[in-house]
């Protein structure tokens, strides 16, 4: 990569909108070339200081729009009797009917089970595998700092023949949670990680879509890892994820 | 109805902070941001049964920036700045980290700097720089394709420290 398409690319890398393989690219030409490295650091520091630049609201923005929104629904109260309006009701209590009849059919952890499954397929489409790219546990962890109100443990396991590739932030059910990414042989395991005051043994779930599924929850962290590589090796990157180095 | 509201107050309302922080870098002062802010959540709450779940921040904010160009409008813009070929030719010396730093330090200072941006480069800055939205966030707001977003952004940030670093420069 040369200095052109680095800077073109800058502003993505710097926004964690690349997609690691140029992420990556970026890394390398910004750890040997001063002039990009430079360019980079404007941007962290321009960010810095734009973050502080927002306008905060006035004191009595919200009480200002509230009694608006309270006489308009005042007013229209009669509209409540339109044909169209109860129909229409009736068939949302219809379909909320059915949808809880099917709701019911998925226990917890199948949802969950899926949401996982889709994000992890998700984070390898996109261009969204990772906000913070890098290989350094050091780097990885203070990042989470502030953007989440837990520590995930971050481990390189690089000797053990998964090295670290970065981490990102996402929304399950919910509630922000740690994804940490890790290769195996050109493949990625995602790691989904919250706090979890249980303690389970190391565990296979159903395979989803040909992806496998390990969890555990030990020391006040419940663990999910997803990937396309094959279950005992799943189940081995738990281990070594688990063992005490 | 009481339903409808309380969900609206649910669904739209924490995003009032990022509402009114895009109302008042669009139309430049206070009253007429608050004003503005008041006037798009109404219109929103008229909507909100045609809203469809989704991203309610972008929504919210997508119908402020529609309010604030009706507005700015009907104001008959006279915005002082600086346009987009000025920007283009100020030098173009990448600045020293720290000398953009200092130039950078003071919150008035990157105001008055983001304030003289043309409109399309100053909502790509708030949005991102400020309310953290992602590219497809930003380009749902603004109805533009990623593409454009990742270049507006990147030609107003140099423009920005182009202007910081240019300092009282016209």
């Amino acid at each position: 990569m040369n200095c052109d398409e680095a800077l073109r690319l800058l502003d993505a890398y710097h926004d964690g909108e690349l997609d690691l393989a140029h992420a990556l690219e970026i890394e390398q030409h910004v750890n040997a070339c001063e002039k990009c490295a430079r360019a980079l650091q404007n941007l962290r520091v321009l960010s810095e200081s734009l973050a502080t630049a927002a306008y905060p609201s006035p004191d009595n923005l919200r009480e200002t729009v509230l009694p608006k929104l309270q006489t308009r629904s005042i007013e229209r109260p009669r509209r409540a009797f339109d044909p169209m309006t109860a129909l229409a009701l009736a068939a949302a209590v219809l379909f909320g009917f059915f949808l809880a009849q099917i709701l019911a059919r998925h226990s917890v952890e199948t949802n969950l089970l899926a949401t996982l499954t889709d994000n992890h397929i998700r984070s390898l489409t996109g261009t969204h595998l990772t906000d913070v790219v890098s290989s350094d546990q050091h780097t990885v962890r203070p990042w989470f700092e502030g953007k989440i109100d837990f520590a995930p443990p971050v481990e390189d396991l690089s000797a053990q023949g998964f090295p670290l590739v970065g981490g990102r932030l996402e929304l399950i059910s919910g509630r922000s949670v740690a994804a940490l990414v890790y290769e195996r042989r050109k493949h990625f395991i995602n790691l989904f990680i919250w706090p979890n005051d249980k303690s389970e043994a190391i565990a296979a779930k159903t395979p989803q879509r040909g992806y496998n599924v390990v969890h555990w929850a030990r020391n006040g962290m419940g663990y999910w890892a997803v990937s396309e590589i094959a279950a005992d090796e799943l189940q081995k990157f738990a281990d070594v994820f688990n063992s005490d180095r | 109805m009481q339903n409808e509201t309380a969900l609206f107050e649910q669904t739209i309302l924490p995003h009032l902070d990022a509402a009114y922080n895009l109302a008042r870098w669009l139309v430049g002062n206070e009253p007429d941001a608050r004003d503005l802010v008041q006037d798009a959540c109404l219109r929103a709450f008229k909507s909100f049964p045609r809203y469809r779940g989704g991203d309610a921040r972008s929504w919210l904010l997508t119908i402020v920036r529609n309010a604030a160009y009706t507005a700015l409008r009907k104001r008959g813009a006279s915005e002082q700045f600086v346009d987009s070929d000025k920007l283009e030719s100020l030098p173009d010396d990448a600045p020293n980290p720290d000398e953009l730093r200092e130039r950078a330090a003071k919150v008035e200072t990157v105001r008055a700097a983001i304030a003289r941006l043309p409109g399309e480069f100053k909502e790509v800055i708030v949005l991102r720089e400020m309310e953290g939205f992602s590219y497809k966030e930003i380009a749902d707001v603004v109805g533009v394709p990623i593409g454009t977003v990742m270049s507006r952004l990147a030609r107003g940030r140099r423009g920005l420290q182009k202007l910081l670093v240019e300092g009282s420069a016209p």
